[in-house]
């Protein structure tokens, strides 16, 4: 289903397993730490306020670390 | 103007993501694969929305109130503590899982993609459990 005239590629796994875990933890996640990319990122980092640059810090690292596991594990998209 | 405003807030904030590719997982990915095949491009998106904000909010600091609110709302917690931390880590994990973080995932959801749909539907399933589980959102 296309709603918009326009659109640019979503490319995403179709394993429910990984949406469904993926979801939780970014939800679960973003709740309890106050914020996320746009929240600690970009608000936060653009008001220079060091609690979200360690916030930022830490979910950008946790992320890539969590690429590069999968890719080890032969998971990549 | 109460609500003309948020809306159009959200709109160029949707559309920022969907013009830089932001809304791709894949392409997210790609920017956490660092030790892998890294493309860099969207620390320029992050980057320029970062230097954006900051420009916007020296100006907002000079007034004394919002052109179309009563007063200025701004975080005013500063505790590095437990909760930050833990919430950090587990938001990037499953950031890295899939690609997508919160703004992206609803901005993709009018593209009627299935898997998007899932992530959303687990998205505010975790957001809830996290308020029962852990406690409201703290705020100061």
């Amino acid at each position: 289903m296309q709603a918009v005239g326009y659109s640019t590629p979503i490319n995403i796994t179709d394993d429910s397993v990984l949406l469904v875990s993926a979801g939780l933890l970014v939800g679960f996640g973003t709740y309890i730490g106050n914020g996320c990319t746009s929240g600690h990122g970009v608000c936060g980092m653009g008001r220079l306020s060091f609690r979200s640059f360690v916030a930022t810090l830490t979910f950008i690292g946790a992320g890539i670390v969590t690429v590069a596991v999968m890719n080890a594990l032969g998971m990549g998209l | 103007m109460k609500h003309v405003i948020p809306f159009l807030s959200g709109l160029l904030f949707g559309l920022g993501l969907l013009l830089s590719g932001m809304n791709d997982p894949q392409k997210v990915r790609g920017f956490l694969d660092i030790f892998g095949n890294w493309q860099p491009e969207l620390i320029a998106v992050m980057g320029g929305a970062v230097v954006t904000f900051f420009i916007v909010f020296q100006v907002s600091k000079t007034r004394a109130r919002p052109l179309f609110a009563p007063s200025f709302h701004l975080p005013s917690l500063q505790a590095i503590d437990f909760r930050l931390m833990s919430g950090a880590i587990m938001f990037g994990a499953g950031w890295g899982l899939v690609g997508l973080c919160p703004g992206p995932a609803l901005v993709d959801i009018l593209s009627g993609n299935e898997s998007v749909l899932i992530f959303v539907g687990a998205l505010i399933a975790g957001n809830r459990l996290a308020h029962y589980v852990v406690g409201p959102v703290k705020s100061s």
